[in-house]
């Protein structure tokens, strides 16, 4: 057993565990955070994504010694004040979730590519949502629903100025 | 007739919990004094057990307790047609996979080392992994009875005759993969056993029909069961054979508590139902102006270890054996095999694609042989309304095949297809593939096919609507709100939705067979019909005035020059002590002739769907990329125009990847394409840009003119890439895959080196 110190979600938090332990595992049973889910456990199918640093990565990769000292966003902290992000607004708008197993991942894959490129091409877009697996939708409206939140974004920047 | 909410953008009720993390599917629930269950699978794929020997791991720290075979405490065996799959493995093992003990523990960890303490001794049996020989005689049986689950045989007209007239025959054979279902949640779930009740929490397509196995496994009364099925991280048809409740109850029942059991998705990809791998055989008829005669047909299923829907999965093969034509004889033969193959059941199609697959490869040919424009081909022989099935049954309701194949004129892809051919890479040729199917939608003929739908005043003067099918991503239950609030002239905001949970949820039936906007639709439909009758009849009594003087108002009643509102009429209720809550229901149509031995056959509702998709082959490599897709859906009124081309670029890309790479590779019965990593799916830069063209032939009978559409629409797309193929560069592909391999095999075999553009 360690202690490992990190950020998630905004909060700095320290637990108790080993340092093998897999990310996922300790966000879905030891802190319910449910959001973040399991599709193959070996890091094909992107559905526990998190974000590690400003990195999209696989949760189901992460042991817990590398998580000492990073900050950590899951699905649930993406809301701000309760509020929806423009990328989870635009998923609603534009019917990107079907089953949903696919989107908590999704929405932050696609959270990781515009903090990074405020203005992807489908070409970009396609390629950060890659290692996302969805079996549903075709992708065609989560690409979509990515376009429109770079449109929900400028517009959100543009009312700051 | 212009709608407040029909065919309105509705954003769908369910994505703002799904989008924020906040919606618990079942694998997401937990309790804190729950145990860890891990089921304990067969590590070879026909053997007789010998002894299964758990005194290790009963005595192992953490352990609760294990289970076997000897512990379940009613039936030993599930299934939806025939109890012939044994819930923990007794005697004998007939899949990889095949559940024999379940372990219960304090935790995961715990539970999955003892697992491995757990000493089965077998007596090895041989393989039976090749459908055609498992058929004959003298094969290896993998159940006592033999290995022919199923045989149907059919005939309609006078075949010899035709085949003596025709000028064209076109005979070849044809060979589909094993597909997997892959929706991205695993199986699993929370099972309760306290006080003599158990409580399942577990995905499905039909918590009612769980229970009822759930009720024979466990020995236990209905009313000391409830199910709840909903949320569903994807089921494509997976789940409506039980997953893993059967083995989750006992454990439960045993551990007298609470036990929760997550699949791998190793074990999942092992032990998951799949779409069944077919053989078949087509021989067909045609007079030299393109007009069919007839259709001899046989398909061989591999229906693998036990029967799951083996048997309604060959009729609608059968039933769909001439795609979306007209044909007036046929001889038709269709068998469910029995091997050692995994479990193969209900997959998005039901049967239908293969079935599609090959009659549309027959058409291509035909084409090509007669020197028609397929397109043509295609009109001249497409069902209409009026027209007799291959079944010989009328088809009295909405036939929308013709309009979807005239609409593909209109289409760019079509009728600019010379120019979307061109390409500047020498490497490379493109062609225009096309394909159509239809879909009977609903159980079928003989197969009591019911809804029930209930609507209850709150309160607060909002709505519960009430349904027993889970959405399990189509989208149902927002095109449900739709229905409802139109029919009740309310706001959709003030209906919120139960679903599949057996203690609050009527049955109505499942989600299946492209079935529940038409027919839970129409039981909502009729619900609140009920409901508005019921509340008008309680106002006139209050107000003592005469019914015809109320009408119903978008919040409430109007009583001649006053209006009240739910909340009033919900407190008016409340003091007359009478109850508001109403009960649709709704049975489907049948159709006129039944066919003897093959319950659920035939269908009388149909959706008919046409896929044109332009395809590029490299021809060095023979890879196969989709490059753009054009699908025209007929669903009767599009209640939700945006979850309708949801429903079509899922489907096409389900259809696309089982034309072009999804292939579960067995060997001696071990699934060896395990994860994703092996066994692939469209990712995002797979996908071809789809537009949908939705004709709408209004379909009377439906709620609001409409019908179902979500298996339809990943049909016809597996051809038309085929077709694609064989447009761009002269090679047909009979078996699918179209993988690379395959791809220039054919090539080699029957390559025309397709035309460059200049
Ligand atoms: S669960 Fe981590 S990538 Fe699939
Ligand atoms: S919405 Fe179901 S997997 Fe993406």
């Amino acid at each position: 057993m360690a202690k490992i110190g990190f950020q998630l979600n905004g909060e700095e938090i320290s637990l108790d565990c080993e340092v093998d332990e897999i990310l996922l595992d300790v966000l879905r049973e030891k802190l319910g955070l449910t959001g973040v889910k399991e599709g193959c456990g070996q890091g094909e199918c992107g559905a526990c994504t998190v974000i590690m640093d400003g990195v999209a990565v696989n949760s189901c990769l992460v042991l817990m010694n590398q998580v000492a000292g990073c900050e950590v966003t899951t699905i649930e902290g993406v809301k701000q004040n309760g509020k929806e992000s423009a990328v989870q607004k635009a998923f609603v708008e534009e019917g990107a979730v079907q089953c949903g197993y696919c989107t908590p991942g999704m929405v932050l894959s696609a959270e990781a590519l515009l903090d990074k490129n405020p203005n992807p091409d489908e070409k970009e877009i396609r390629t950060a949502i890659a290692g996302n697996l969805c079996r549903c939708t075709g992708y065609s409206k989560i690409v979509a629903g990515i376009q429109k939140a770079v449109q929900i974004r400028q517009k959100e920047r543009n009312d700051d100025i | 007739m212009t709608y407040k909410w029909i065919g309105k953008k509705v954003n769908r009720i369910d994505a703002p919990g799904k989008v924020s993390g906040e919606a618990k599917y079942m694998t997401d629930i937990s309790f804190p004094d729950m145990y860890w269950g891990k089921i304990v699978r067969a590590e070879v794929a026909h053997a007789r057990i010998i002894e299964i020997d758990v005194s290790a791991v009963e005595a192992y720290p953490g352990v609760r307790c294990v289970v076997t075979a000897k512990d379940v405490p009613g039936v030993n065996g599930y299934g939806m047609a025939i109890y012939d799959q044994p819930v923990f493995a007794q005697e004998k093992i007939r899949f990889y996979g095949e559940p024999i003990a379940g372990i219960v523990a304090e935790t995961k960890a715990i539970a999955e080392e003892a697992a491995k303490q757990i000493r089965v001794t077998y007596e090895e049996l041989p393989v039976v992994h090749d459908m055609l020989q498992a058929m004959k005689d003298d094969a290896v049986p993998v159940h006592e009875e033999g290995n022919v689950l199923f045989h149907r045989h059919f005939v309609n007209g006078d075949v010899a005759a035709s085949f003596e007239e025709a000028d064209l025959i076109v005979e070849e054979e044809y060979q589909t993969s094993t597909q997997t279902p892959s929706y991205l949640e695993l199986e699993g779930g929370v099972g309760i056993y306290e006080n003599g009740q158990l409580t399942m929490y577990c995905a499905s397509q039909h918590p009612d029909m769980d229970r009822k196995q759930l009720c024979d496994i466990l020995a236990l009364p209905k009313e000391k069961i409830r199910v709840v099925g909903y949320p569903v991280g994807g089921a494509f048809g997976g789940k409506v054979d039980l997953t893993v409740q059967a083995q989750i109850g006992v454990m439960a029942y045993k551990a007298r508590g609470k036990v929760k059991v997550i699949n791998s998705r190793e074990e999942s990809f092992s032990s998951c139902w799949k779409r069944h791998a077919m053989h078949i055989r087509m021989k067909t008829a045609v007079r030299k102006d393109g007009t069919l005669l007839a259709n001899q047909v046989t398909f061989i299923a591999d229906t693998g270890a036990y029967a799951g829907l083996g048997e309604p999965v060959v009729n609608l093969s059968l039933e769909h054996a001439c795609g979306a034509y007209r044909v007036p004889n046929v001889i038709l033969d269709a068998y469910a095999i029995y091997t050692n193959n995994s479990i193969s059941s209900a997959m998005r199609g039901f049967g239908v694609p293969q079935a599609n697959f090959a009659m549309e490869s027959q058409m291509e040919l035909i084409a090509r042989k007669l020197d028609m424009d397929p397109l043509d081909l295609r009109l001249l022989n497409g069902i209409k309304t009026g027209d007799k099935a291959i079944l010989g049954h009328t088809l009295r309701l909405a036939m929308g095949t013709i309009d979807t194949l005239e609409k593909i004129t209109e289409v760019p892809l079509w009728a600019d297809k010379e120019q979307f051919k061109c390409t500047d890479n020498k490497w490379k040729r493109r062609g225009v593939g096309i394909a159509t199917s239809i879909q009977g939608a609903g159980l079928g003929r003989g197969l009591k096919d019911d809804a029930q739908a209930d609507i209850r005043l709150l309160e607060d003067g909002r709505f519960n609507l009430c349904v027993g099918t889970p959405d399990l991503g189509q989208g149902n239950l927002t095109a449900f709100v739709q229905i409802a609030a139109e029919q009740l002239g309310c706001d959709v905001a003030c209906l919120n939705v139960l679903c599949a949970d057996t203690q609050c949820t009527p049955d109505s039936g499942a989600t299946v067979a492209s079935r529940t906007v038409y027919g839970v639709g129409n039981a909502i439909v009729s619900a609140v019909d009920t409901f508005k009758g019921r509340a008008i009849e309680l106002a006139a009594e209050v107000c003592q005035t005469d019914s015809d003087r109320i009408h119903i108002g978008p919040a409430g009643l109007i009583v001649g020059d006053k209006s009240y509102s739910y909340c009033e009429i919900a407190d008016m209720a409340t003091k007359q002590g009478i109850s508001l809550d109403s009960r649709g229901t709704f049975s489907f149509p049948e159709a006129d002739i039944e066919i003897e031995g093959a319950i659920g056959l035939p269908h009388l509702l149909y959706s008919a769907v046409s896929h044109v998709a332009l395809v590029e082959v490299d021809v060095l490599t023979g890879e196969v990329d989709v490059l753009e897709v054009a699908c025209i859906p007929d669903t009767g009124r599009v209640i939700n125009l945006q979850g309708l081309e949801a429903q079509v670029e899922g489907g096409t890309v389900m259809g696309m990847g089982y034309a072009t790479m999804e292939n579960t590779i067995l060997k001696d019965g071990k699934v060896i394409t395990d994860n994703f990593n092996t066994y692939l799916i469209p990712t995002a830069l797979d996908c071809p840009k789809i537009d949908t063209y939705p004709v709408e032939v209004l379909e009377k009978s439906g709620p609001f003119e409409a019908k179902g559409i979500g298996e339809c629409v990943g049909n016809s797309i597996t051809s038309a890439v085929i077709n694609g193929i064989y447009d761009a560069v002269g090679a047909r592909i009979t078996s699918l895959p179209a993988d690379m391999e395959r791809v220039l095999e054919a090539m080699e075999k029957d390559s025309e080196g397709g035309e460059s553009c200049e």
